[in-house]
């Protein structure tokens, strides 16, 4: 899903498979040596290569020129795309990592959380029994009384939280 | 040792529709894409060749040998370029997704946390207030019977 709440859609994608040996192989290797691809690139581009080569004997020269005019726009659209991909992954990668970092340390703060609060209502319940032993009425509690004022949480929020 | 190598990878579907017409006739994809594979180093090289023979030339037949040669290579990056770019963006995508969950949990587990120290802080308040009715104006009052922190059975070992 996208940020604005639309589906994505992606090409779809087909997987091949090749299995070189002999010459083949060597051919292979040594062609992706020399120009820095990896396997996996080499296969992309030889069988793209293949492609064009197929369509060379259609082409008249201009739609040669307008053709290699427009794959090298597209190319540079995508280089872009790919550039700002991995930059992003790179800040969601971070964001992963922070994010998992912080869950595992609400499960170690919450269970403690827990204990404290089951510790004082034991407390608070020690207390009351014993009011009620000696008949001392105490007053009831005021849930909405913070002792923190509100115009300093609001500060807190805006400034330091977010 | 095997002299076999198998390399996988993926092509957009578009793409790919393009080279399977070129693939030779066979019953093994792997081998047929191996042969069609052949027959482009062959190309690409002997193409490497011409390059090299019409690349200082300026006269119209260079130019236009120039433009076609650009265009295979160019045309050959791209359907790579596709395929990594759609990749990326794929990934990407999955990872987003991967950050909103994450968010929506710690939002959950930030809330969860937060009502936990508000609770805290009002049984303190509670407890406070006990505290002091229990010793308010009735005179001095037996403490109830509680807990001994670390620093409080320290302090009373000490003293």
């Amino acid at each position: 899903m996208a940020d604005d709440g639309r589906r994505v859609v992606f090409p779809p994608m087909g997987r091949v498979r090749v299995r070189l040996h002999g010459k083949t192989r060597r051919d292979f290797e040594a062609l992706i040596r020399e120009r820095g691809w990896t396997a996996e690139e080499g296969v992309k581009i030889l069988l793209g290569y293949a492609a064009a080569l197929a369509r060379a004997d259609r082409l008249s020269a201009e739609d040669r020129r307008h053709e290699l005019g427009a794959a090298r726009g597209e190319l540079a659209v995508l280089r872009h795309r790919a550039f700002m991909a991995d930059d992003a992954m790179r800040t969601l990668t971070m964001n992963v990592t922070g994010f998992e970092k912080s869950l595992e340390q609400f499960e170690k703060t919450l269970p403690r959380l827990d204990r404290q609060e089951r510790e004082l209502r034991a407390r608070l319940d020690e207390l009351v029994t014993e009011a009620a032993r000696r008949g001392i009425a105490i007053a009831p509690e005021d849930p909405e009384t913070s002792p923190i004022p509100h115009r300093f949480l609001d500060f807190y929020r805006r400034h330091v939280r977010e | 040792m095997s002299d076999h190598r198998l390399i996988a990878t993926e092509l957009l579907a578009d793409d790919l529709r393009d080279v399977g017409p070129l693939l030779p006739a066979g019953a093994d994809d792997e081998d047929r894409t191996a042969q069609l594979l052949a027959r482009a180093i062959e190309a690409f090289r002997r193409d490497e060749t011409a390059w090299e023979a019409v690349a200082h030339r300026c006269d119209p037949e260079a130019e236009a040998m120039k433009t076609e040669l650009k265009r295979r290579e160019t045309m050959a990056l791209l359907v790579s370029m596709r395929a990594r770019t759609i990749r990326s963006e794929m990934e990407m995508h999955a990872l987003g997704e991967r950050v909103r969950e994450l968010q929506a949990q710690h939002a959950a587990q930030r809330a969860r946390a937060e009502a936990r120290q508000a609770s805290l802080r009002r049984l303190r308040r509670r407890i406070a207030a006990v505290e002091s009715a229990l010793a308010g104006p009735g005179g001095p009052v037996e403490a109830p019977v509680r807990s001994a922190s670390f620093l409080g059975r320290l302090w009373r070992r000490r003293g």
